[in-house]
């Protein structure tokens, strides 16, 4: 009876709460190193005078987002593309594979997908169909694109990380000079393409706000995602072989197939999301080095515990930052979206310890033990 | 189009691959001693960063472009500390904290650049230092030789100096056999008595200086300004030619000095007016061809087994 008890109760010590408290703590932490950084470089004449400083544009950073419906949408469309980047790259790392090319994927997709979107020739002009063409055409960019480290990967078991990394820089040159050569108006020497065509645009679904129709394309992938690693055959062996590529090999399943289904899928979630952070914020494709959102997408995942609904949850936290940070960029000379990455490190840094918190959490079980005894 | 080719076989040419392969050679060095003691260090790109930006900002306050180094090589401890910190104590994963640590430079350097110098663009307006050029007396006299040997950053003969260094520390020294061991397997060595946390602490932290000093390199000689990004993926080439050459330091050597002859035909050819945007992909074309080769001779390797 009292184990059943003991049991029910609440403990901060067991694996849930436990996992909890320390993604608390490492927030709490990533903010606390933030407010430190702010100090140092902030205007003010005395220490307490910077303290408050600080404190004052501290306590913006945290609120800013929440002030209008505006500055919230703003987050909603920052959270789009982490997210697609986070779930692309949660199928590696979750079978197992550390390849980062989601990168060079979310540029040379969203290439592809400025091919369709700025000639009205190659669309019906039917809003919806339109951006469907442009969004699938990335997908499949990027699907196929992802297939070249998935065989060298499945077929010589190369080193899917360098290779990816190479990737990206290949094929930002690629994009950018398909961009300049072939996409940008005629007779202009720029570094982007012709403006979208109205109709390939995501549509605005909030007035009065930024926010476009990716973030239901988003939620539905999410979801999506979900069901695909948790409720199909693939989703399986991709855990499995991401637990243990031995037991999965030994149980039948072939890595062949498995590696190439995983890179077909991710590039194209990958190039959805290139396509679609294109057509909903831009009016033409500007982006004239690497956007850095696939590099971003690992911490995601990462940060999001391999999980959809993890990885939606710290690309909401992070754009909630990021978005804050770029709308206070012009009040403040020493706030930028760049100081988010304080927090983004130590976030990482912290939460993929796993010893972190990990001895106070035995001292604490040790002192359960000797009060039962 | 032969003027070019022609002008592939100068010494001049040779020296120029000799500028653009430091930074790249101090990369890969990086990147070998720490994943020869078995942590493998991907942040090579970050600290590279903060070592180019840290070298400028030091130099810069101080006055002294050799304070500037002694920054350069404290900035390279600590973010090895770091990597060591989290990876061994912390049981971290290094390849994410290799990411993170990446990304943090890329947009933590450009935070800094913003506060620094109220721009987001380079350090030109910072009243920064450069570390000399050294003409070695004699030789620089020399027609062919003197212009391939003499003349060439300080930076340029430490890199060449601890190469040397490194082979012998990792071949002829019982500390190297220790390193090798660690990597190999970290419980066979553990079990004749190596300290492994600090051999690969030891590792880990040349890596770091490695990594820096690729980065001052490129601000403090190379370029006289740190500028966004400016490391352009060169800690990746060195990551691949970790990856291509393994533990073998010879082969990581020798493909460096390949990525160094295509970055060299890059900074050629940039000159002409192909697209430079695919001139600027041939090195990692060739490291991608190098990779690819690689695998498939390990593949048919194992299939003849």
């Amino acid at each position: 009876m009292t184990t059943e008890k003991a049991k029910k109760r609440f403990r901060i010590t067991d694996e849930g709460p436990f996992e909890v408290l320390r993604i608390l703590v490492s927030i709490l932490i990533a903010l606390a190193v933030t407010f430190v950084v702010l100090c140092f470089v902030i205007e003010g004449d005395s220490i307490p005078a910077r303290l408050g400083n600080a404190g004052a544009t501290f306590i913006k950073l945290l609120t800013y987002p929440c002030k209008n419906m505006f500055y919230f949408g703003y987050v909603l469309v920052k959270m789009v593309p982490l997210t697609f980047a986070g779930l692309a790259t949660l199928l590696y790392f979750r079978t197992g594979l550390f390849n980062l090319s989601t990168e060079g994927v979310f540029y040379i997709a969203g290439v592809a997908c400025t091919y369709f979107a700025v000639s009205e020739a190659r669309l019906t002009g039917n809003p919806f169909i339109d951006s469907a063409i442009c969004i699938v055409a990335a997908g499949l960019c990027g699907g196929i694109i992802a297939l070249l480290p998935g065989y060298l990967k499945a077929k010589f078991q190369a080193n899917e990380m360098v290779i990816s990394l190479m990737m990206n820089s290949i094929l930002f040159g690629i994009g950018f000079w398909m961009i300049k050569t072939f996409l940008a108006i005629s007779g202009v020497t720029g570094t982007s393409s012709a403006p979208f065509v109205a109709s390939a645009r995501l549509t605005t679904i909030i007035p009065k706000t930024q926010v476009h129709s990716g973030i239901i394309i988003v939620l539905v992938m999410v979801v999506l995602v979900y069901i695909l690693l948790f409720k199909t055959k693939l989703g399986y062996a991709i855990r499995i072989t991401g637990l243990n590529q031995n037991f999965a090999r030994y149980s039948g399943m072939g890595a062949f197939g498995l590696f190439m289904s995983v890179h077909f899928l991710a590039g194209f979630i990958g190039g959805m999301g290139s396509a679609v952070e294109l057509l909903g914020v831009y009016q033409s494709f500007t982006w004239s080095q690497l956007p850095g959102l696939g590099f971003t997408g690992a911490l995601m995942a990462m940060l999001g515990k391999n999980h959809p609904i993890g990885v939606t949850v710290a690309a909401f936290g992070i754009s909630y930052l990021r978005a804050s940070a770029q709308l206070l960029a012009n009040s403040s000379p020493v706030i930028d979206i760049k100081l988010v990455s304080v927090v983004e490190v130590i976030l990482t840094l912290l939460i993929s310890s796993q010893y972190f918190l990990r001895s106070w959490r035995e001292k604490q079980l040790l002192k359960e033990e000797q009060c039962n005894e | 189009m032969s003027d070019m080719i022609s002008s592939f076989f100068t010494p001049s040419f040779v020296a120029l691959v000799i500028r653009v392969g430091t930074p790249l050679l101090f990369a890969s060095m990086s990147a070998y001693v720490a994943s020869l003691a078995g942590i493998p260090n991907i942040a090579v790109e970050g600290i590279m960063l903060f070592g180019a930006l840290f070298g400028v900002y030091f130099s810069a306050i101080s006055g002294s472009a050799w304070i500037g180094l002694l920054g350069v090589l404290a900035v390279g401890v600590v973010l090895a500390l770091v990597l060591a910190f989290f990876t061994m104590k912390m049981k971290a994963d290094p390849i994410m904290i290799g990411i993170a640590l990446n990304l943090f430079a890329t947009d933590f350097s450009v935070w800094l650049l913003l506060v620094w110098t109220g721009s987001k663009g380079t350090t030109a307006n910072l009243p920064s230092k450069v570390l000399p050029t050294v003409n070695i007396p004699f030789i620089e006299n020399i027609p062919i030789i003197g212009t391939i040997i003499s003349g060439h950053y300080f930076l340029t003969y430490v890199c060449i100096v601890m190469a040397i260094l490194l082979a012998i520390l990792v071949y002829k020294t019982p500390f190297g056999l220790h390193m090798q061991a660690c990597g190999l397997d970290e419980h066979a060595a553990d079990s004749v008595g190596i300290k492994v946390n600090r051999v690969r602490l030891i590792a880990v932290i040349m890596s770091g200086i490695f990594a820096a000093l690729g980065g001052a390199y490129l601000s403090m000689g190379y370029l006289s300004i740190f500028s966004n990004n400016m490391t352009a993926s060169r800690g990746w080439i060195g990551i691949a030619a970790q990856a291509v050459g393994g533990g073998n330091f010879l082969i990581v050597t020798l493909t460096t000095g390949v990525f160094a002859i295509a970055q060299g035909i890059v900074s050629k050819l940039a000159l002409t007016s192909l697209p430079s945007d695919l001139i600027n992909t041939i090195p990692y074309v060739c490291v991608l061809i190098g990779l690819i080769g690689l695998s498939v001779k390990e593949y048919r390797k194992r299939r003849a087994r």
